[in-house]
């Protein structure tokens, strides 16, 4: 047996073992060599949407890359420490610290490389598949399969100094032990960890803090507060469960009629037993998972609104302003009812005048437009209608945060009372002016010898078929700004609606990685506790431990293992959500309640399945050792 | 010739508590000497050993193998050392898992990166001493106890060290695998001239050996050599045992 054998030794006959880190780390490699096929993918050169769609998914490949670094130096560090006894035994027999490092290298190198020969190959199957499904998210035709040499190097060469990496930090961070420490191993009694009433406090203040401050936060302010917020909400999840939960175990531990109670003795003792390696593993689940909620919530909740918006922003299939003097305007109209027409969709017309106030309000020329004619084309784009006095005039706001400052307006030598409100509105400007105010019918009856604009506006039914029509319009009317102005909405919302697929598909393969490197992080703890759980209750069932109380005690360890982690997080996402809603509202995005409950019980539900199956396979195997099955 | 010399050793645990756990123990172990180390519970028989065997320093006073101190030496001459001068048995085996029984006896040959052929020749030797051929490439669950312990007996003599430290060699076998390992032990230390030293509780294990010491609340209490006949000093050890006043406990074999 040379020196190389034996490392490989160490890592092929420990499988079970190195199951779950090595499946992550094919996953991450996957994930970023099937981003990169896509990035190198021929097809796409030159092709706009997909290269928006590559330069999210570079973003996208450095996130995966960073993430991969850290998941895999923290489980890597955590094998380590599993294996002090193992090291202490091979010190015993005169390893040097440097034969060490170079096991651990020879070690680390060989599960990157085998994990880097399967992701691509699992990448490589999953390709076809994964085009298809772009393609099909992004409304566009799938790309073909090729051969990705460039894309193979670049995950290789990543993945290798990676891996590489990995392996010299770990080696250099690496704590020098007592020989006698190291031979005691995982056996050493752990003290509990020390938790002060002081910084339990300050994880209340500060998670209440951020809480607070989001859920108050309006609007734009919430940009603004997402940096702090998110640290206040880091650092008082760390304390929370480094602190907080110590306190309350030893709360209940207080209460004897609570922990002197069945099995309760075991399960509170051994909880706060373990906390000090839980809390830590507890914190990370809960802010990975708190980030993939996040991402995939607010891209679903983008992807689902996007009618909505487009909706809201174009309120008719087509519209198409004019003023009084252009030539074109009957050609083009009949350009756009024939269009229609000959593709056999049923439309409605309907036609609003304006006028163009001569006197600018605050360097701004303001158009002006009839109360009845408006209140017919508001309710057209089923828009609210206006009421108001004969003495009043309303101003529409054309944005989010747009302010009229005028209290009054002198149209037509009438003094008329602004009125106005935050709502949206389906007309808000023209082309000779920037702002449209609604008059009374009688006020603007008087107003004489001004500037006329008309706009023509056509509501299709069946809209979103007529993207091809409205690229051949857009391209026949050609962009003569000074006369008139043609707008059509199929193209926005095809638009809109790649741009927020992309960011959901590329959020989805991003979300569901961190996910499962959450559900590696348990499979791995759990791995870890098992022997140490077979003395445990090998050493009670000796004085008389039920098979359905065994059960009962694992199943409730367990569940806190894997539920109390999300559930925090769940708490945290459903606060964001909160304050994104008012973030949102600002994009127009109408709700985020629903595609965000979708994702959470989605979560909840993989999250429960896996649960299970990892509760029922930890139960067989101790049971198994103890002879009960 | 003085093989391992210990000069006025003391080890102090520092601490909430300090407590002494050795205090001035001087002896001697010549060349192909076979020397026990006995004492009640707590006495610190195995503190001792781990000063001997570099698992723990001593606050005080000296080891000396074949003229070297360990404890002065740095970390790589360290290992070195380990790797070349000392073999050790320990109680529970330490086999690494990963492992089979003839991967487990090279090991000591692996880190010095001896070359293939010589590892190969030295496993058959050893493993043809000890008679367990048969099983070099079972996995450790697959064997039993005394076999396991053979195992771990084979990986500590292969590089011929100076000195082979056993730390309750039978303390987790049954009275037949605890014999057969005794017998094995003393035949290696005659055949190959290996200087050994044990530690134990089972006073049928101390009997095989040339000489006992006997330590008592961290010192040395007194020696006792065998003679001829290992049942008369069987009996003898016995008697030391009872009259160290130590209790019923030290003076069975620990079974499990």
């Amino acid at each position: 047996m040379t020196f190389r054998q034996f490392a490989c030794n160490n890592v092929l006959r420990n499988k079970r073992t190195y199951a779950a880190f090595f499946m992550s780390s094919v996953f991450s490699v996957m994930i970023f060599f099937v981003y990169a096929m896509f990035i190198f993918h021929p097809g796409i050169v030159g092709e706009e949407i997909h290269e928006s769609v590559a330069t999210g998914m570079i973003v996208a490949e450095y996130v995966i890359f960073l993430f991969s670094f850290f998941f895999l130096f923290y489980c890597v560090g955590a094998f380590l420490k599993k294996r002090e006894k193992e090291f202490g035994i091979l010190f015993m027999h005169g390893m040097t610290s440097r034969q060490r490092n170079t096991l651990i290298f020879m070690e680390n190198m060989l599960i990157g490389i085998v994990a880097i020969a399967f992701g691509i190959g699992l990448g490589m199957v999953l390709a076809k598949l994964f085009f298809q499904f772009a393609g099909f998210l992004l409304d566009v035709k799938a790309l073909g399969f090729y051969l990705p040499w460039k894309a193979i190097g670049l995950t290789v060469v990543a993945f290798l100094i990676l891996f590489a990496a990995i392996s010299l930090f770990t080696v250099l961070l690496l704590r020098s032990r007592s020989l006698l420490e190291l031979l005691q191993g995982s056996r050493r009694p752990k003290r509990e960890p020390n938790a002060s009433i002081a910084l339990s406090i300050v994880a209340v203040a500060l998670l209440g803090m951020s809480y607070a401050l989001a859920l108050t936060a309006d609007g734009i302010y919430v940009v603004a507060l997402v940096l702090p917020v998110t640290a206040l909400t880091i650092v008082g999840t760390y304390l929370l469960f480094t602190q907080l939960s110590v306190i309350l175990i030893e709360f209940l531990k207080k209460r004897r009629f609570i922990y002197w109670r069945r099995t309760n003795l075991l399960m509170l003792s051994d909880l706060s037993y373990r906390m000090k390696d839980n809390a830590r593993m507890f914190f990370l689940v809960c802010i990975v998972s708190t980030v993939a909620f996040c991402a995939i919530g607010t891209l679903a909740a983008l992807a689902g609104s996007i009618q909505e918006t487009v909706v809201k922003t174009n309120p008719f299939a087509f519209e198409y302003q004019t003023k009084a003097e252009n030539a074109d305007k009957d050609t083009h109209l009949r350009l756009i009812e024939n269009s229609l027409q000959q593709g056999g969709f049923s439309f409605e017309k309907y036609q609003v005048s304006m006028r163009v106030l001569p006197e600018q309000v605050n360097d701004e020329t303001v158009g002006v437009v009839k109360l009845s004619d408006y209140n017919r084309f508001a309710r057209a784009a089923n828009s609210r209608e206006l009421q108001m006095a004969d003495n009043e005039v309303f101003i529409l706001l054309r944005w989010l945060g747009d302010t009229v400052e005028e209290q009054t307006l002198q149209i037509g030598g009438q003094e008329l009372v602004v009125k106005t409100d935050t709502k949206m509105n389906p007309l808000i400007n023209g082309i000779e002016f920037a702002r449209l105010a609604v008059v009374p019918n009688n006020v603007y009856d008087q107003l004489h010898d001004l500037q006329e604009e008309q706009r023509f506006a056509y509501d299709v039914p069946r809209w979103k078929e007529t993207q091809e029509i409205s690229l051949k319009l857009e391209e026949e009317i050609e962009h003569d700004t000074e006369t008139y102005s043609f707008s059509a909405r199929a193209p926005v919302f095809h638009q809109m609606k790649q741009l927020a697929n992309t960011g959901l598909f590329i959020g989805l393969f991003v979300g569901v990685l961190f996910f499962v490197a959450a559900a590696s992080f348990l499979y791995f703890r759990l791995y870890t506790d098992l022997e140490n759980d077979k003395r445990h209750f090998g050493a009670i069932a000796k004085i008389g431990l039920t098979e359905a109380e065994l059960t009962r005690i694992v199943t409730i360890q367990i569940a806190l293992l894997f539920f109390v982690p999300i559930l925090v997080a769940i708490i945290h996402s459903m606060v964001a959500f909160v304050s994104l809603q008012s973030l949102l509202k600002v994009m127009l995005v109408a709700s985020v309640v629903k595609p965000t409950a979708i994702v959470l019980c989605s979560f909840v539900i993989v999250q429960a399945v896996y649960f299970w199956v990892i509760r029922n396979r930890y139960l067989f195997h101790l049971k198994r050792s103890m002879n009960w099955i | 010739m003085e093989m391992l010399a210990v000069n006025s050793l003391s080890k102090i645990y520092g601490g909430k508590i300090t407590y002494r756990a050795l205090t001035d123990i001087d002896f001697s172990i010549r060349k192909g000497e076979f020397v026990g180390i006995m004492g009640p519970s707590g006495s610190g028989k195995t503190t001792l050993l781990n000063m001997i065997s570099t698992i723990d320093s001593p606050t005080s006073g000296t080891v000396l193998l074949n003229g070297t101190n360990p404890h002065l030496l740095k970390k790589d001459k360290l290992a070195l050392f380990r790797r070349r001068e000392l073999g050790f048995v320990f109680q529970d085996f330490n086999l690494l898992d990963t492992l089979t029984i003839g991967e487990n006896i090279v090991l000591p040959l692996t880190l010095e990166n001896v070359k293939l052929q010589t590892m190969e020749e030295k496993l058959q030797s050893v493993a043809a001493k000890l008679g367990i051929q048969d099983i070099l490439d079972k996995r450790t669950y697959e064997v039993s106890g005394g076999q396991r312990q053979k195992t771990a007996i084979a990986r500590a003599i292969i590089h011929s060290p100076s000195l082979l430290l056993a730390d309750e060699p039978t303390g987790n076998l049954d009275s037949k695998s605890s014999r057969t390992v005794m017998e094995t032990l003393e035949a290696i230390n005659k055949t190959d001239n290996t200087t050994m030293m044990m530690v134990t509780h089972d006073p049928l294990a101390a009997s095989y050996c040339h000489r006992v010491i006997f330590i008592k609340d961290g010192q040395l209490h007194n020696e006792m050599y065998r003679g001829e006949n290992r049942q008369a000093f069987f009996q003898k050890i016995i008697d030391a045992l009872s009259f160290l006043g130590g209790n019923t406990y030290d003076l069975s074999t620990i079974r499990v």
